[in-house]
């Protein structure tokens, strides 16, 4: 029996299952990305992203849950439910607002023109009212498949069946493009 | 000629299929120029959401910490907390531990002497009333088909799921069309009683709480809310659940539910049927029978002499507009009207249960028939389709 086992320690130098050091480096921005449209908040999907990789590391040391077959689609899952706790236990404290506040003067500091950086915001503000508006399955569908995932992943992590994921992300794409334009629309008639 | 399907063509625009289908569906589109104009539009369709989704993010690009830093705090976390519970449970001495109880317990016993009792609150003229309500015996009627509406909740919800998960993309998801709803198994419409008589009695506590500071008739309002009988989704939501006399074999499945359970049943809004979490971009239905469709001046088509089992209407975004569900002989005939154009007049094929389609027009107005039919019968039954009355 090993040292560590008989203090009741956790065995701190399991070797990794998959190479996790490539999975994080190629999958961290996407993650963020991926967290940011469910949370609206970058600092918040940023904790959230890193959370979620020391979970699965964590996870992997304690040797729990066998071989990681797709090191990547356990990843989305294990920030899905955070994201879902996330929004259970976390009242937003009208952190949407200072977002939105926080964006134009991050993004400003950076551009020099500020009525194109108006503009911008505009559309940002726009995209995401138009993503909020989908339903949340169609969401969902959209943003992982933007993160990058399979439609074979996407299948095992929403539960729908394979063959009905291309119909919903065209739907998912088609209501996304209408609700944009209704509001580029209202926009320019006012 | 058969196209391509939505599934397929939004797969295949989407470089996800594998490389027979792939083979497939180049084989055909080398022949069909509309094929070819769907994949185009798709892909630009895929192109434009893809911006809007890169425009919703901030443009900075997020702070990365370094792998090792993320791999020390795995091994910290596991450190401090080996089964995954959180490290801090003692952080707090044990003796502050006890000195919360003492006072939580304290408080409870307090707040239960001042505030549990109803009469506390009241005014004195209401205090003699609340206390003649609470001497009689508060029964409250028990649906003696509770179980016959926990059955037909759970097939409605499921029909619902199924209603969902078939709005179709522009060409109609002919490929992708679910199973018709299964029955309960036998042992669920007494486990979803029980839930139902559990949010019951929740609501009749609650209604029953009384505040302070509210008005003496609202308290007696609070009070006498319990003494209605909860009534059966059909009697709350009218116009929301299918007819049923229009579905004899409803009468079957309840002979063969089993017993009551002795117990209030309610429903709450949540969890009635045809406000099953519809949000407001899924599609919105409701089932009624053929007559109640045509007394709200909703003309819909099917087949003449057939008895209409149910009606599905579909909000004004939905690329359908009404489904429609006859018996022929022993077997259900689903009838959708479309707004848009499911195919191409004269398509035909077989759904994934195994069951056909096919696709007539019917006045200009096009509509998709499916059922476990040969597909020349089900032609035939399109053939005679006419508007309801």
């Amino acid at each position: 029996m090993r040292r560590n086992e008989r203090a009741g320690r956790p065995r701190k130098g399991r070797t990794l299952s998959a190479d996790w050091e490539a999975v994080y480096t190629a999958t961290f921005g996407d993650l963020v990305r991926y967290l940011y449209r469910k949370v609206w908040d970058p600092e918040r999907a940023q904790e959230l992203a890193q959370e979620t990789f020391v979970r699965v590391l964590a996870q992997e040391r304690r040797g729990e849950g066998g071989r990681v077959e797709n090191p990547r689609a356990l990843v989305f899952t294990v920030a899905a439910n955070l994201a879902r706790d996330e929004a259970r236990t976390v009242i937003r404290r009208k952190k949407h607002l200072a977002l939105l506040k926080s964006d134009t003067e991050a993004a400003g500091a950076a551009t020099p023109d500020p009525n194109e950086e108006m503009q911008r915001d505009e559309e940002r503000q726009r995209a995401q009212e138009a993503l909020r508006r989908l339903s949340d399955r169609d969401r969902e569908v959209l943003l992982l498949w933007d993160a990058g995932l399979s439609y074979e992943e996407i299948a095992a992590q929403t539960g729908l069946a394979q063959g009905a994921i291309g119909t919903t992300l065209s739907r998912a794409r088609r209501r996304l493009v209408a609700a944009y334009e209704s509001m580029e629309g209202r926009h320019a008639a006012r | 000629m058969r196209h391509v399907d939505d599934a397929q063509l939004v797969a295949y625009a989407d470089d996800a299929l594998g490389p027979e289908e792939r083979v497939d569906v180049e084989a055909h589109l080398a022949t069909c120029a509309e094929c070819r104009a769907r994949i185009d539009e798709e892909r630009a369709l895929a192109g434009r959401a893809a911006a809007l989704l890169g425009a919703s993010v901030p443009e900075a690009e997020p702070a990365m910490p370094s792998f090792a830093e993320i791999l020390r705090r795995s091994e910290e976390a596991n450190a401090t907390s080996p089964g995954g519970a959180p490290a801090r449970r003692w952080s707090v001495p044990p003796l502050a531990w006890a000195a919360m109880l003492v006072v939580g317990f304290g408080a409870a016993v307090i707040a239960r002497t001042l505030l549990v009792s109803p009469e506390f609150n009241a005014p004195a003229g209401v205090r003699s009333e609340m206390a003649e309500d609470a001497a009689a015996p508060r029964t409250l009627a028990v649906p003696s088909d509770a179980t016959d509406a926990a059955a037909e909740t759970q097939r409605f919800d499921a029909e619902a799921a199924n209603a969902r998960a078939e709005v179709p993309g522009t060409h109609g998801a002919i490929g992708t069309v679910p199973p018709p709803p299964m029955p309960a198994p036998a042992a669920a419409p007494q486990a979803e009683a029980r839930t139902l008589s559990a949010v019951a009695e929740t609501t009749v506590a609650k209604a029953a709480e009384p505040r302070a500071g509210e008005p003496a008739d609202l308290r007696r309002r609070a009070q006498d809310a319990p003494q209605v009988e909860p009534s059966r989704p059909r009697e709350r939501y009218p116009d929301m659940v299918r007819d049923p006399d229009a579905r004899p074999a409803d009468a079957a499945r309840a002979a063969a539910a089993p017993p009551p359970v002795p117990a209030a049943a309610a429903v709450s809004p949540a969890t009635a049927p045809g406000s099953v979490a519809l949000g407001s971009t899924e599609i919105a239905w409701r089932g009624e029978s053929a007559a109640e469709a045509s007394a709200r001046g909703t003309v819909v088509w099917g087949i003449p002499g057939a008895p209409v089992s149910s009606v599905w209407l579909a909000v004004e975004d939905a690329d359908w507009r009404a489904r429609v569900v006859q018996d022929a002989g022993d077997v259900s005939v689903e009838i959708i009207e479309w707004r848009r154009s499911p195919g191409v007049t004269g398509e035909r094929g077989t759904v994934g249960d195994g069951r056909n389609f096919v696709v007539v027009e019917r006045d200009g107005v096009m509509f998709l028939l499916r059922a476990a039919l040969p597909i020349e019968r089900l032609e035939a039954l399109g053939a005679e389709l006419v508007p309801l009355r």
